[in-house]
């Protein structure tokens, strides 16, 4: 095995220096001179038709310098990355379908002045019947939130393999249920800011905490009118995304104050705003049916899947994909079909969010799976093992290419091995529980055409003195991108780290990476970065040899020296052929292009979790003791990161498992605050919490690596499912797990 | 210093807004969060539930007091060696929620860490290794005055 002298260590992360001193500028913190402040008028109502919108007591207020409604957008006046559906403002005479929609944007000389104005201006509404669940949003006769949309579906899509309902009916042993997820909030400790201005050249500047600069330049760009090339969107550091700052929530109304205006603008949601604003995690209702044989084979999958789309498109579309395809996992089963629609409701729009989509396929598999097994006798553990698909097998799913080793075997055996034996009861009042579950993560790239996931760039330049800048429009929200970048240029170029600096983010500096999203950024700007950094290392060398009268090929870099192999001779400074190049005219500035085969999923993985709980038998409550997550990472770049990762993750999926459910009543948010909507504090995590990396080489990875960002997010929720409903005796079937389902199951059990 | 500040103004926007140390962040502004904690008088606060004028007299450490880049508080440095810090946005204020228990308990356990910073919500690390990060200086704390 090559050895390496940067990848594959635990290093500080790159960033860490200036956020923990506080000097790390995040959208929020950036200020300009002659800055105004803005501040949206939110509708009132989920669902009604605004016939006036009476902006003149505004206008008028000391320190108003601006008051905006629907007939000042310019371009197309509605913006989405799939759908052009989502209006910028809404204007009389048209419908808001959530209330997130905007009716009005004030710039005023102060924050106060503009939080005091938005407050005088009137609307009158229509209150219109309004669509709450997916079943209201499906009746017969409901009313069409999108005219172009009869019967409110979104998307139906359908996924046929074999013949399912015949092996049903032939298959032994048959289980089935519905299981239910929530409405999950990201809860960025960082709410979303903006600040925009146009510069002297007439660029108009986006600064914002945004997860894909590109797509956010297109966006403002064809909603309001104006090309591309004048549109710079540059994101500072990002304070947690997990997939809420991949779409526009309040830049293109930033974007649109700063061209009316001619002044910079800033606006930073609160906390409440925040929870109205960005898309969530689709609420999915999953019938699932599972057939085997008496041994253990299973036969067959038959799924239905409903998700709440909320008001506009979003990512309801690519979401319900990835969870249709996320479906079958990890095994080998012959028959499938599923049936999956996304529904438009007066709900917050749902979007991507950490997993986009997978958790809850997951979660309703690994669930019906441990049905399964047990309805045959057979252990969960190993169960899922005998049916998981094998080297050189295809899975069912003809979109997953299976281009690194089957190593769930060895992802299980770690598990097992880290979990040690099943906890005994604690005490009188408790009931313990195991659970396992298992998933073939697979995000990327590259099969759906038109959201550009597919393609990937990055520029690596050297400076005369030997230093080298990486820019990139990947994004660093925390996940560690940045010095996943770094490790990979100072282990090409054999630089120190200290010598490498990341440029992120800028439309203006980088090419286009795509979205930091998909656990695609190690992978594909990884590629890129090592691409570029590789062809600037040739003709560094081809120099360097031409110094020193030796065939580059005989020449290697080192400690940021050039020397020959055999050490035939001194060698010289990378400085100093750096400069030599500078001379010589030679360019030291490379961009590396990565582009992921079209029409299959490359970059799946493994990953296995267990949880053991206890279940208060009093209260219902439970918690969680052990949660050992088991990952295939490929090769780690930098573990210390990818541990913080399966840590982190955990932790949000222990969340989603127990406590988190974003409410919404008649449309309205309930549990916009983060005393009533319940991210998991320090008091909550699991006692023990066990991350265990195995390392396959991913075969088109950089280094071998592979993503994981997402990963976790898919096995937590089911292992906790599966150690409550073992710990009660008796089946739930909703996330979050609710203290009362959860006695209530003991009582149907006693 | 000294500084005029209004009667209504929270302790936060003096400190982000007029003294310019964005070091202090605000995550919700209604005191459920901790990402504006800061120490008056060596108790941590939140800045977003504080008037400035409540600071009159008081000493305010935020997170730029803590430490300079040649010589970070061994918190700073525990958590970058631990990878206690992803995001970065709740990290000011859980590092002074833990100085101050340092300050009072140099020998917390790891329950201790874990109620100190409970207040401080963190979204990105599972806080594992932040306890780590800590549990790691009150060791070195306690090695040293073994030591004295
Ligand atoms: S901003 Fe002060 S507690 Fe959240
Ligand atoms: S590191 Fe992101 S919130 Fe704590």
């Amino acid at each position: 095995m090559t050895q390496h002298s940067v990848v594959g260590k635990s290093i500080p992360r790159v960033d860490g220096l200036d956020k923990v001193l506080g000097r790390t500028k995040y959208a929020g913190d950036l200020s300009m001179p002659g800055m105004l402040y803005a501040k949206a008028l939110l509708s009132e109502r989920a669902s009604a038709r605004i016939d006036r919108v009476d902006v003149s007591r505004t206008t008028s207020m000391e320190g108003v310098v601006a008051v905006l409604t629907a007939k000042d957008v310019p371009g197309l006046g509605r913006f989405g990355v799939i759908a052009q559906d989502q209006p910028v403002l809404v204007g009389e005479g048209e419908e808001v379908r959530f209330t997130g929609d905007a009716l009005a944007l004030v710039a005023a000389e102060s924050q106060q002045v503009a939080e005091r104005a938005v407050r005088f201006i009137e609307v009158e509404y229509e209150e219109l019947p309004g669509l709450y669940t997916i079943d209201d949003a499906l009746r017969d006769g409901a009313r069409f939130l999108h005219s172009d949309k009869p019967g409110n579906v979104c998307l139906a899509a359908e996924m046929r393999i074999g013949e399912p309902e015949l092996a049903l009916r032939e298959a032994d042993v048959v289980v089935e249920e519905t299981y239910n997820t929530s409405r999950q909030e990201h809860a960025s400790i960082e709410t979303e800011a903006a600040l925009a201005f146009v510069d002297g050249q007439g660029l108009l500047n986006v600064h914002s905490c945004v997860q894909d600069p590109y797509h956010f330049a297109r966006d403002i760009s064809r909603a309001l009118g104006i090309s591309m090339n004048r549109v710079r969107v540059a994101s500072p550091a990002v304070g947690g995304g997990f997939g809420a700052k991949l779409d526009i929530t309040i830049q293109h109304w930033l974007a649109l104050l700063a061209m009316k205006t001619r002044r910079p603008v800033k606006m930073m949601l609160t906390r409440e705003e925040s929870f109205r604003l960005h898309p969530k995690r689709h609420p999915m209702r999953i019938s699932i049916k599972l057939g085997a044989s008496r041994d253990g084979k299973m036969v067959a999958l038959q799924a239905k899947v409903i998700s709440d789309g909320g008001a506009y498109t979003g990512r309801s579309p690519t979401v319900l994909r990835v969870n249709q395809m996320a479906l079958p996992g990890p095994y080998d089963i012959p028959n499938i079909h599923v049936d999956s629609r996304a529904v438009f409701t007066n709900n917050p729009v749902s979007g991507a969010f950490r997993g986009y989509g997978a958790p809850q396929a997951v979660l309703a598999r690994e669930a019906a799976i441990d049905l399964l097994a047990r309805e045959i006798g057979m252990d969960p553990v190993q169960f899922r093992l005998s049916n998981c698909v094998r080297d050189g097998q295809k899975v069912a799913n003809k979109f997953v290419m299976l281009d690194s080793p089957i190593s769930l075997p060895q992802v299980a055996n770690k598990l097992t091995e880290a979990a040690g034996l099943k906890p005994v009861a604690a005490g009188p009042r408790e009931l313990v529980g195991r659970g396992v579950a298992f998933d073939m993560p697979t995000f990327d790239i590259g099969v759906f055409p038109g959201i550009g996931l597919s393609g990937a760039g990055a520029t690596v330049e050297m400076l005369q003195d030997g230093s080298v800048t990486v820019y990139s429009t990947a994004i660093e929200m925390g996940q560690g991108v940045a010095t996943v970048l770094t490790q990979v240029v100072a282990e090409v170029l054999g630089v120190d780290v200290r010598d490498v600096e990341v440029v992120l983010g800028d439309t203006n500096a980088a090419p286009k990476a795509g979205p930091t999203s998909a656990s695609r950024q190690t992978y594909v700007s990884g590629n890129a970065v090592r691409m570029a950094a590789g062809n600037l290392r040739e003709r560094i060398l081809e120099r360097a040899g031409k110094e020193l009268e030796i065939d580059a090929r005989d020449l290697v870099i080192e400690g940021g020296r050039i020397f020959p192999v055999d050490g035939s001779k001194p060698g010289v400074e990378l400085a100093q052929v750096a400069a030599l190049c500078f001379q010589d005219g030679i360019s030291l500035r490379e961009e590396g292009w990565f582009k992921a085969s079209h029409g299959a999923l490359q970059g799946h993985t493994f990953m296995a979790s267990l949880a053991d709980v206890a279940v208060d038998v009093l209260t219902g409550t439970v918690t969680v003791k052990k949660l050992v997550c088991s990952h295939d990472t490929g090769k780690a770049i930098n573990p210390l990161g990818v541990i913080g990762q399966l840590y982190g993750g955990a932790v949000q999926s222990q969340g989603y498992a127990l406590t988190e459910n974003l409410l919404c009543e008649d449309g309205e948010v309930r549990t916009a605050s983060l005393t009533e909507y319940l991210v998991p504090t320090s008091l909550d995590i699991p006692p023990e919490l066990t991350a265990v990396i195995v390392e396959e080489a991913s075969p088109t990875g950089p280094f071998g690596a592979k993503g994981l960002g997402e990963h976790v997010m898919g096995s937590v929720p089911p292992a906790i499912l599966n150690a409550v409903c073992d710990a009660v005796g008796a089946r739930l079937t909703r996330l979050p797990i609710h203290p009362q389902e959860v006695l209530d199951a003991i009582q149907r059990n006693a | 210093m000294s500084l005029e500040v209004k009667p209504t103004t929270r302790l936060i926007d003096v400190l982000r807004d007029d003294l310019g140390l964005t070091g202090t962040k605000e995550g919700c502004g209604k005191g459920d969060c901790g990402a504006c904690t800061v120490l008056l008088d060596g108790i941590a606060v939140n800045s977003c539930l504080v008037l400035a004028v409540q600071a009159d007299k008081k000493e305010v450490t935020t997170v730029e007091g803590l430490g300079s880049p040649d010589e970070l508080h061994p918190l700073q440095e525990a958590f970058l060696r631990n990878g206690a810090v992803q995001c970065g946005y709740c990290t000011p204020g859980v590092l002074l929620s833990a100085k101050t228990l340092l300050d009072r308990n140099p020998k917390p356990t790891r329950e201790q860490i874990a109620v100190a910073i409970s207040g401080n919500l963190c979204r990105c690390t599972g806080y594992k290794q932040i306890i780590d990060a800590v549990a790691d200086v009150a060791q070195v704390i306690g090695a040293e005055r073994a030591a004295n």
